[in-house]
């Protein structure tokens, strides 16, 4: 009887020592870092996805700490009677992952899978996932400019410069921008992009190629205000431009194998 | 006689595969030729469906009848203008149809709020539903190329679709009917550009520096590349204004750096290197910042704002206006950051060069409550100076307003006259 009653024990020792540890991983804690807006990363994911668990973020699971964000952990913070500031610190930390669950396994599932889904408590997570979400670059841009600005200029930038220096990728993302604000040139980005002949990508097809993260990279810094052109809207290879008048352009430098010209 | 049959046959193929491979081509260009064609209506239309919905947004934040005039005549103009795009568009008619209707009603709904059929809170209530359809629609029609080099899919679709319905395989009558683009369609006129800031470093009065002083001053700002192998070129004769283009390389590091020839004032610095998986800290990151700032000379800025990205922040400064604290946007000055030491990765002071002159305006006290839509709550009231579409710069109240499914708003309004100079949507 003792024998059968120290086996029972130690069975339900086990099984609840097991459902402690398949727990765990689903529960992450968070990095040390103090997040503000402006962050980015697999904190904010879990800050985002813990405060829609609990009902206080209705936005996208992004990991891009903008406004929606900031506004849903002030309300936490305010709730819970936390000082009122925005920031996620350490007792906010504690508090949030005390009343809250994070299911790490199945928001990056779904943001890898690039799924549009929520994290709401007490919802069935299957019901949770819905279709496919437009296509994102995970990347924090200034307010004027959108995914899809980025997205068209680093195809352009990478078919056209992709053997070029790195500042001769920011210069080839700048001119487009420049193109946009001068008034000899349409006022969007596709229109710049696809105006006839005017760049070697789109004629030739390799715009439709994926950009690598650099030229990702290189039209990053130019939409937030690098322009080693110093102004230029036009730029030719010397070695391969067959248009005489390109060349009458007033020129401003040479980057890599290109001139920029005003 | 049969080395002749040879002949005759082999001199057959070869025509018949130069003929082959000459149409092939010629079917490639035409392909991608319409795929451009359609790319570029379909991301047109994308855009304009985007500028559409931030436009419906925008009536959405005011109750004022001033306040919401632009708004309105955007949404009446826009919704015009894409119904246009779609009209071209190779989609069902039906679902053109569709989409053009609910487009007409959407303008002629903006028209009878503007004319004041129509009350704005019923307007606002149904716009609730319309911004969430106008961003699906646009985000299903925005550029993209899936499974790595392939055309944009849904052009790919658009082109098979034509090419079904015309039953045609070699795209013949097809070249007609897109543009056959030729040099004479490359753009001729290019005037000088307008842009303010860049006449502003026309005109600059100091006095011009030598090349060896443009090196010392780019050591002075940049100490840790006094050991760098530094190549300087100057900008050619015809540039709108003289500078020193600066190329460095020391190490894993590559870059440049722009220097005005009158005054060596700083332009931009850029460098590119490998990065580590290491983060420093965002409180390290702003301290890091103050002290460059400091170190550079900027010292009369505040930081607006930064955005963690997957290697660097980004953050961008504003002067402020000694007087009333006011931010003063067009002197914006941006850094670059490295996320694994703190590493200035760049920095761009274009526009701080040539400050703004700031006249002196009044400061009429604002009806929040008579302006804004009531489920709209204000957060945050600073000055700041802002160009309205004069190009003059006004002093304004800056209010950062927010809405639970609208979204946060940047709006500047006029301190005298209570324009709304500019209302940005933030991420």
């Amino acid at each position: 009887m003792k024998k059968i009653k120290y086996i029972l024990i130690s069975l339900l020792f086990c099984t609840f020592s097991y459902s402690l540890i398949n727990e765990q991983p689903t529960t992450q804690a968070f990095s040390a870092q103090i997040l503000e807006r402006g962050a980015y990363g697999d904190d904010v994911i879990e800050l985002q996805a813990r405060l829609q668990y609990i009902g206080f973020y209705k936005s996208e699971i992004d990991g891009k700490f903008g406004y929606s964000t900031y506004w849903a952990l002030r309300n936490f913070q305010e709730k819970y009677g936390l000082p009122i500031d925005g920031l996620l610190g350490e007792d906010t930390k504690k508090k949030l992952v005390g009343v809250s669950d994070y299911n790490k396994e199945f928001v990056h599932e779904q943001i890898n899978k690039g799924n549009s889904f929520t994290h709401y408590g007490g919802v069935d997570l299957d019901k949770q996932v819905k279709n496919k979400k437009a296509e994102s670059t995970n990347m924090q841009l200034p307010p004027q400019y959108s995914e899809k600005d980025l997205k068209l200029i680093a195809n352009a930038v990478y078919g056209e410069a992709r053997g070029e220096p790195y500042e001769g990728q920011v210069a080839v993302a700048a001119v487009i921008l420049n193109r946009i604000e001068h008034p000899d040139f349409p006022n969007t980005v596709s229109e710049v992009i696809f105006q006839p002949l005017a760049f070697t990508a789109v004629a030739d097809g390799q715009i439709w190629l994926e950009p690598n993260e650099r030229a990702k990279e290189a039209v990053l810094d130019a939409l937030n205000g690098w322009d080693p052109t110093e102004n230029a809207i036009y730029y030719f290879n010397p070695d391969t431009a067959t248009s005489e008048w390109i060349w009458s352009r007033p020129q401003i430098k040479t980057i890599g194998q290109h001139i920029f010209c005003a | 006689m049969k080395k002749i049959i040879w002949v005759i046959v082999s001199s057959v193929a070869v025509v018949f595969l130069m003929y082959h491979f000459s149409v092939q081509s010629q079917n490639n260009r035409l392909e991608n030729a319409l795929a451009v064609q359609y790319s570029n209506q379909l991301t047109s239309a994308s855009e304009k469906l985007t500028k559409l919905t931030e436009s419906v947004d925008q009536t959405m934040l005011f109750t004022d009848k001033e306040a919401l005039e632009q708004p309105l005549d955007d949404v009446w103009r826009i919704s015009s203008d894409i119904r246009t795009s779609i009209s071209s568009l190779p989609i069902s008619s039906e679902t053109s149809t569709v989409w053009m209707n609910y487009l007409n009603r959407l303008g002629n709904g903006a028209a009878q709020v503007k004319n004041g059929e129509v009350p704005i809170e019923e307007w606002q209530k149904n716009m609730v539903s319309t911004r969430e359809n106008l961003q699906a629609l646009s985000d299903q029609w925005a550029f993209t190329n899936k499974d790595g080099g392939n055309k944009d899919y849904i052009v790919t679709a658009f082109v098979q679709n034509k090419l079904d319905k015309n039953g045609e395989k070699n795209w013949k009558s097809l070249g007609n009917s897109v543009k056959a683009y030729t040099e004479s369609d490359f753009p001729m006129t290019a005037s000088e550009t307008d842009q303010q800031k860049k006449k502003d470093l026309q005109h600059i009065k100091d006095s011009e520096i030598t090349e060896d002083e443009a090196k010392e001053q780019f050591v002075k700002l940049f100490p840790e590349f006094k050991d760098a192998k530094i190549h300087i070129t100057e900008s050619s004769q015809d540039a709108p204004y003289p500078f020193y283009h600066i190329e460095f390389h020391e190490g894993i590091r590559i870059g440049y750096a722009d220097l005005t020839k009158k005054g060596g004032h700083i332009l931009s610095f850029l460098l590119e290197r490998p990065f580590e998986k290491t983060t420093i800290t965002v409180q390290q990151m702003k301290d890091k910042s103050a002290e460059y700032m400091k170190t550079l000379g900027f010292t009369d800025t505040e930081l607006v704002e930064y955005r963690e990205n997957s290697v660097a922040w980004h953050l961008s400064f504003a002067r402020k206006d000694e007087n009333n604290d006011a931010l003063i946007y067009a002197d914006g000055i941006q850094l670059k950051i490295a996320k694994d030491n703190g590493e200035l990765l760049g920095l761009n002071a274009m526009e701080y060069i040539q400050k703004e002159k700031i006249g002196k305006q009044e400061i009429v006290p604002l009806d929040n409550v008579g302006l804004f839509s009531s489920n709209f709550y204000i957060e945050e009231e600073r000055l700041a100076y802002v160009e309205n579409k004069q190009l003059e710069q006004r002093l304004a109240y800056q209010v950062l307003a927010k809405n639970d499914s609208i979204g946060t708003y940047k709006i500047y309004i006029d301190t005298e006259n209570h324009e709304i100079l500019h209302a940005d949507k933030l991420p």
